[in-house]
């Protein structure tokens, strides 16, 4: 077999070649710079472009498990914290003999006040600062302010929960939104890296054909859903390792509980207001803490370190040079959009079913039932059964998008009709398994559901410009949707599960009817993106004199894209591509990769 | 919880108590009792006084009782206030449906001058007992009473005449003048209560009038007789007398034949109308000349007292010798009560004539032996109380003649032994107490049916048993002794139906086997098992088989004796349904959660005289299964922090109430005698901010963590700015010799033909040390690049290095290529590092702006920045090298 020669002259092992090319260029000033500075004569250009793109693709890879780890941690710690402390305060003893008269509930009710209400504000906000700060680096900033909510629980005041729990409130649909943003980008960058050939030859002002980059997105959306449900999972492990051994069994908890289930009203009336069987040392809640502080910690190093940016720093200028008057105006114009507008039910119910799920289903059932030490196990068999059937958001790559939506939103259907007939006794554990069961079914809705959701709004909306405003609705409106289960937490489960299957018929509806709209090739008015305003010293410094621009192009093309665009062709709608968008100045005078990090 | 100066307590409780609440007692059927002393702010202390307290007792000072006090207290019962109050608004008692009992006392001197709003008493609806001590109503008038109220007390008051009461209540009485219907709505007074109203001199006609009373009491008034016809006062029952000072039976009164009962005791009667009028006291059942002169019987007085049933001669000098004349008393008499007589001796048959006896009293006296004949005739006694005579000997069959007696007291007595024949006779002996000085002996057989023994002896106690089980079924046994034995020595008692166990000792009575001989085996139904033993020897006590052990009192077993083996852990391990432990004089040094691990009923835990008590700091998790109430009653404790956990349970728990917690005292060691409080040194000694640091330090950890790396992200130019702002501040700040990572001021490029110029013109200048130079350092490439070093690399440190970049710029710099590289690389900096790089061109010959075009972006900077152009001579060379200096210094301050 014939000896491959190496790619480079390796140092010490050089051939003879290289030896002679080494002798025969003249060293010192003297050298022309050409031989100095010029390729090796062996050198392969497409196989070091392979790799090259081998190695994007593979950072892009390693970027989407970083994240989805990151996220995953950071949610993990931030609910079991929350749902820890909650339980805890919820004690009468330790509530007292630790807090006394410093009004600890009415600090948690204020708390909780802040997460819930705030995100409502956050349609306001929310694209203005992912702009401004870019998408990683809003995830970052987002993580961060998880992470300082875990840090002031060590001192619980008012001064330092409330606070902190109005900013968490505040980066809640920042971070998810710029999470999706995120995911679906990498999708893009993915494809665009395994089909550099083909972006050659098409000319890098080309956009990709349409919903080519989808199967990666349901691949990285699967991955990040996966994750994402394992945070719930996460979130029990500081219940099962320290709170379960401190808690009073069920036959003390449930002893004044009448009604469970269907039959319940409220969150757990007449549940006992002592909880704990023993009060757990500061000493050991400190350690706890502390263990949730450095897992959080990890959890910002990882978005810190392992996350790459989303756009390179050209796109982002651009991205942020649109003006910030339209950046606020762009999220409420897309109402426009008869596809987001049918979507919006399914938003409310995706918020919905979450919440359901960890309240009114593993409270007003599970723990009315079970007692409160088998909270972590039903919320981990929900977590789980939600991680694993993650997985079957692939089906998407083979049947019909709406497939796995549908599915998700039938099994709900069918779960919810039957919780509606269903009381389970209090202090009975003989059927623990159909909660388990329930449970995890739930999960595989749940899962369907996100997944879906996620994807479907990947598909629906490629352009990188109106990403994270797509996603800043959609998770606004998930934060509606839990600030009404908040408000309307002390209903009668009846009325609960009445809502909720209201709404969940209305988002199938309302999303079969856009299917079927589409189908019949209406096409959906986007508000346009404007055209980005530079003011950026730097690389742009040429731009001003640029000569090859002719006055009536310029002209042409902003007349173009004065009005809302308009569909060009194909059934699937319209896409801000061809010449009405003028490439910006930055990929003429690149023509490639910036500076980008990984 | 805990309330200062307060004590809550339930009343099931109450017996293990009492001590700890001087100033307050309970009515029956009432639980939850809080008593609070040296109130100063009601509103304050009542605020943390449980809503449903049933007794409260309040002692302090508040002068005025404001409205709505009480409203909280809807269960409240009974109401004792001691707090010197002068004035009761209307409103005061608001809320109180339930109050049956209130009572204003003032200890001190008479009298407190007390206003009460006319109308203060009319929402108390249920009030049945008003009492006012020590408090003058002079100031009151037409007091509303509330129709239920059945006892009215106005004790040490201020009362001059009883016309005053119907100034106060004027539905009390009826005025002289209106007619004898009861008025609708008035209270149906049954007791009225008037004693030591030391003024209380007169009594006019018809001053009662309206009255239905059943009983009044004026003791120690100075009211001698009180006609009670003529008072108003038709159906009295019960009149009380006591220490007024009278010298005679009330005889020629009107009214007195209708009462049933008459306490004369603590007067100075000392014959009774031997010759005089004889009163009419025709229905009199009880009558009770306690504490008189009587010297002989009133043999003429009790002769027409047909009904007597009850007759108290006690602490009257009738002795030596009782005499009872035949017929003296009537059949009735159920109860004779003769004691502290110094009665000597009980003749034959003295008592034959009081067939219906039941119960005899007759201790204090001197009598040393009572025989069969004595006690002849008292087939019904059931009661006879021999205590505290002189007793040396008992004759067997002496209690022949008693077929009915029960109880049978014989405390304090001389008697060194007892035989069982001694007791034989009464066929149901239930209660029995024998007591003597030094020894006692007792030998059996016992009575069968014994329900209650108790048995006192100073030095010893010794049984004789010979069958194994004469306690079959005793219930309560009471042994106070210092030394218990048990003969012979292979045999065992069984009390298979105890339920109350007393032992009281002085030395180590319980410390050997004796105690296992004598409870060898189960106490199935023990319930109050009570023990005190002053002892300085260790104990071995184990508590087994008592399963129905409730209350458990423990005192002066010393637990932390070097050898002992006991742990109170040990010792309460196996009594699961204990609900009261009174642990007191212990030494127990160190308590822990294992003692109280198993007990889950545990209610109410009381710690008495405890030194250096350490509180573990594993009771902290026990928090929530603490009893209900727990006592600390000087308790001393150890300083340490372990415990800091102690005052957060005591002020704030819940489901417990502390009590003296708060004034605890700790010590540091055994020779501390500074008296620190225990909740001063907690909180001056023990820092409890480890949770303030912790989030102090994640804090600040991660706002550094989030602030880095958005500082040092490159893209936000203004963060950069401020960044850069703030780093050239600091290093101004920190001096400015620090030249951090530039070694070169200038870095120098020109091509070789221009090197002689540089050499011998520029860089002089430049180099030389002030005043002639400017002492800037330069990095020519000729002469400062590394030898050996590639020249490229060297080249792109080097300018990295430098604060500024000259090039010299001549045609042949152009067509060189390391010039050319210089400045390409230089003109590259310019725009990758916006800011920082500092670029000089310094044209030596005039230059076609052609030649410079494929440098497009010096063109552009050659448009913006000003530039040297030597050449032609334009510039003079002073004024070019001034120039040249302002600018690289310049720069030189921009890169720092």
């Amino acid at each position: 077999m014939e000896v491959e020669p190496p790619l480079y002259p390796v140092a010490g092992a050089a051939g003879p070649q290289g030896d002679e090319d080494r002798h025969g260029v003249p060293d010192g000033p003297e050298a022309p710079l050409d031989e100095l500075v010029g390729a090796y004569p062996n050198y392969n250009e497409e196989e070091e472009e392979r790799r090259y793109y081998r190695r994007k693709r593979l950072g892009v890879v390693k970027n989407v498990l970083a994240a989805s780890t990151g996220v995953t941690l950071t949610y993990g710690v931030y609910l079991g914290l929350l749902q820890m402390q909650l339980i805890l305060h919820y004690d009468e003893t330790y509530r007292e003999v630790k807090y006394g008269n410093m009004g600890l509930p009415d600090i948690d009710s204020k708390m909780l006040m802040g997460i819930n209400v705030t995100p409502i504000a956050a349609l306001l906000y929310t694209p203005v600062l992912i702009r401004f700060f870019g998408t990683k680096w809003m995830m970052f900033l987002a993580v961060g302010i998880y992470a300082l909510f875990v840090s002031t629980n060590y001192w619980e005041r008012y001064y330092t929960l409330v606070p902190s729990a109005v900013a968490l409130g505040m980066a809640i649909v920042p971070l998810w939104a710029s999470m999706g943003n995120y995911i679906t980008r990498m999708s893009q960058k993915y494809y665009e890296y395994s089909h550099y050939k083909e972006q050659d030859e098409q000319g890098p002002q080309q956009r990709p054909p349409r919903g080519s980059h989808a199967p990666y997105l349901l691949v990285f959306q699967a991955i990040f859903y996966s994750f994402f449900h394992l945070s719930f999972a996460c979130a029990q492990l500081p219940m099962i390792y320290f709170l379960n051994n401190y808690l009073y069994d069920l036959n003390h908890t449930l002893i004044n509980v009448q009604s469970c289930g269907t039959k319940s009203q409220g969150i757990l009336n007449g549940f006992n207001k002592t909880v704990l069987r023993t009060l757990p040392r500061s000493k050991n809640l400190i350690v706890v803490e502390s263990v949730l502080m450095a897992v959080a910690f990890l959890a910002m190093l990882m978005v810190l370190g392992l996350c790459g940016a989303a756009y390179r720093p050209t796109e982002e200028i651009d991205l942020r040079s649109v003006g910030w008057g339209n950046i606020f105006q762009l999220p409420f114009k897309h109402v426009r959009d008869f596809r987001l507008r049918h979507l919006v039910p399914f938003f409310i119910y995706s918020g919905f079913e979450v919440l359901f799920a960890c309240t009114g289903f593993a409270l007003g059932y599970g723990v009315c039932s079970m007692g409160l030490e088998r909270l972590a196990y039903l919320l981990i068999a929900y977590s789980l059964g939600a991680s694993a059937s993650s997985v079957l958001g692939l089906l998407g790559l083979w049947l019909p998008r709406s497939v796995p939506l549908v599915a998700g939103a039938g099994l709900h259907l069918l779960l919810t009709l039957s919780l509606f007939f269903w009381a389970p006794a209090p202090r009975v554990l003989q059927h623990s398994w159909i909660f388990y069961f329930v449970a995890a079914l739930w999960g595989v809705g749940s899962a369907l559901n996100k997944t879906g959701l996620s994807t479907l709004l990947g598909i629906l909306y490629e352009d990188k410009e109106r990403q994270d405003f797509i996603f800043t609705i959609y998770h606004w409106w998930q934060a509606v949707a839990i600030f009404v289960v908040y408000l309307g937490s002390s209903l009668p489960m009846k009325a609960k599960l009445a809502v909720l299957l209201v709404t969940l018929v209305a988002a199938a509806a309302s999303y079969l009817w856009m299917e079927q709209k589409l189908q019949q090739g209406l096409v959906p008015r986007q508000p346009r993106i404007p055209k980005p305003q530079h003011k950026v010293r730097g690389y742009r410094y040429l731009e001003e004199d640029n000569s090859d621009e002719s006055d009536m192009e310029g002209e042409q093309g902003q007349g173009d894209c004065a009005e809302d665009e308009a569909p060009q062709a194909g059934p699937l709608g319209a896409e801000p591509a061809g010449p009405c968008r003028k490439p910006c100045p930055y990929e003429q005078a690149l023509g490639g990769d910036g500076p980008e990090e990984q | 919880w805990t309330i200062p100066d307060c004590i809550i307590a339930d009343s099931l409780l109450f017996p293990n108590l009492s001590y700890y609440i001087p100033f307050c007692t309970s009515a029956p059927g009432l639980h939850l009792l809080a008593s609070c002393s040296n109130v100063k702010n009601l509103n304050q202390t009542l605020k943390r006084v449980p809503r449903n307290t049933e007794v409260l007792c309040l002692q302090g000072m508040v002068p005025t009782l404001p409205a709505k006090a009480f409203i909280r207290f809807h269960s409240l019962q009974l109401l004792r206030l001691q707090l010197r109050t002068t004035s009761v608004t209307s409103r005061t008692f608001q809320g109180l449906d339930q109050l049956q009992y209130l009572f204003f006392d003032h200890h001190a001197p008479c009298c407190l001058s007390l206003f009460l709003s006319p109308n203060c008493f009319e929402s108390l609806r249920s009030l049945s007992s008003l009492s006012f001590q020590g408090y003058c109503l002079t100031y009151s008038q037409s007091i509303y009473l509330p129709t239920s109220l059945r006892h009215l007390t106005l004790r040490n008051s201020c009362l001059t005449k009883f016309q005053d009461l119907q100034r106060l209540f004027p539905d009390l009485l009826l005025s002289t003048s209106s007619t004898p219907n009861i008025k609708p709505g008035a209270p149906f007074l049954e007791t009225l209560d008037l004693s030591y109203n030391l003024q209380l001199k007169q009594a006019g006609v018809r001053d009662l009038y309206g009255l239905t009373l059943h009983s009044l009491i004026l003791d120690g008034t100075p009211l001698k007789a009180l006609d009670l016809t003529d008072s108003g006062l038709l159906h009295l029952h019960f009149l009380s007398l006591v220490g007024t000072g009278i010298e005679k039976v009330p005889a020629s009164l009107t009214g007195y034949s209708e009462l049933r009962a008459l306490d004369l005791g603590k007067n100075q009667i000392q014959n009774i109308l031997e010759n005089g009028e004889i009163p009419g006291y025709k229905a009199l059942e009880f009558l009770s000349l306690h504490d008189n002169h009587l010297q002989t019987l009133p043999t003429r007085f009790l002769h027409t007292l047909p009904q007597l049933q009850k007759l108290n001669l006690s602490m009257n000098k009738l002795g030596p010798i009782l005499e009872l004349p035949e017929g003296l008393f009537s059949t009735n008499l159920k109860v004779l009560d003769l004691s502290y007589n110094q009665l000597c001796d009980v003749p034959h048959g003295a008592l034959s004539l009081l067939s219906q006896l039941q119960e005899l009293w007759l201790s204090g006296n001197n009598i040393s032996s009572l025989s069969n004949e004595s006690l002849q005739g008292l087939r019904q006694l059931r009661t006879l109380d021999l205590s505290w005579n002189q007793i040396k000997v008992l004759k067997p069959g002496w209690l022949s003649h008693l077929p009915a007696l029960t109880t049978l007291n014989l405390l304090g007595t001389y008697l060194e032994y007892i035989l069982g024949i001694q007791l034989q006779g009464p066929k149901m002996l239930r209660h029995l107490q024998l007591g003597s000085y030094p020894i006692l002996d007792i030998y059996p057989p016992w009575p069968p049916t014994l329900l209650s023994l108790e048995i006192q002896a100073e030095s010893c106690i010794q049984f004789m048993i010979h069958s194994g089980q004469p306690f079959l079924f005793l219930e309560n046994l009471t042994l106070e002794t210092s030394i218990l034995l048990l003969k012979p020595d292979n045999i065992t008692i069984h009390f298979p139906s105890l339920r109350r166990l007393t032992l009281r000792g002085y030395s180590f009575i319980f410390s050997t086997s004796q105690l296992q001989r004598f409870f060898p085996q189960q106490l199935p139904l023990l319930e109050h098992f009570f023990i005190w033993c002053e002892n300085s020897y260790a104990v071995d006590l184990y508590l087994f088989g008592m399963p129905r052990l409730r209350v458990l009192e423990l005192g002066y077993l010393n637990f932390f004796y070097e050898s002992s083996t006991m742990k109170l852990e040990m010792l309460l391990k196996e009594v699961p349904q204990l609900q009261v432990l009174a642990l007191s004089h212990l030494n127990l040094r160190n308590l822990s959660v294992s003692s109280f691990k198993s007990l889950q009923d545990l209610k109410l835990l009381l710690f008495n005289s405890e030194r250096a008590l350490e509180m573990n700091s594993n009771l902290q998790e026990f928090i929530p299964q603490m009893p209900q109430y727990v006592y600390f009653s000087d308790v001393t404790f150890t300083c340490q922090c372990e415990a800091s956990w102690l005052e957060s349970w005591a002020t704030r728990a819940p489901n417990t109430f502390v009590y003296g917690l708060e004034k605890s005292i700790c010590i540091a060691n055994a020779s501390d005698y500074s008296k620190t409080l225990l909740f001063s040194f907690l909180a001056t000694n023990c820092p409890h901010g480890t949770e303030f640091w912790g989030f102090l330090t994640s804090f600040i950890l991660l706002l550094l963590l989030i602030i880095l790396p958005l500082i040092s992200c490159p893209k936000w130019s203004w963060l950069h700015h401020l960044w850069t702002l703030f780093h050239t501040c600091w290093w101004k700040l920190c001096g400015h010799r620090l030249r951090g990572q530039f070694n070169y001021d200038v870095f120098i490029s020109y091509c070789e033909e221009d090197q002689a110029w540089v050499l011998e013109e520029l860089v002089p200048v430049l180099e030389k040390a002030p005043p002639e130079g400017e002492g800037l350092r330069l990095c020519l490439p000729a002469r400062d690049f590394g030898i050996g070093n590639d020249r490229m690399e060297s080249m792109i440190a080097s300018m990295g290095k430098s604060r500024a970049t000259l090039c010299v710029l001549t045609g042949q710099a152009l067509a060189s290529p390391w010039c050319n590289l210089e400045l390409r690389l230089a003109t590259y900096h310019l725009v990758a590092r916006p800011g920082t790089t500092h670029l000089l061109l310094l044209f030596l010959e005039p230059l076609d702006r052609q030649r410079l075009h494929s440098y497009h972006r010096l063109s552009r900077w050659l448009q913006k920045e000003d530039y040297f152009d030597l050449s032609q001579g334009k510039v003079e060379w002073n004024s070019f090298c001034e120039q040249l200096k302002r600018r690289l210094s310049k720069a030189g301050q921009e890169r720092d």
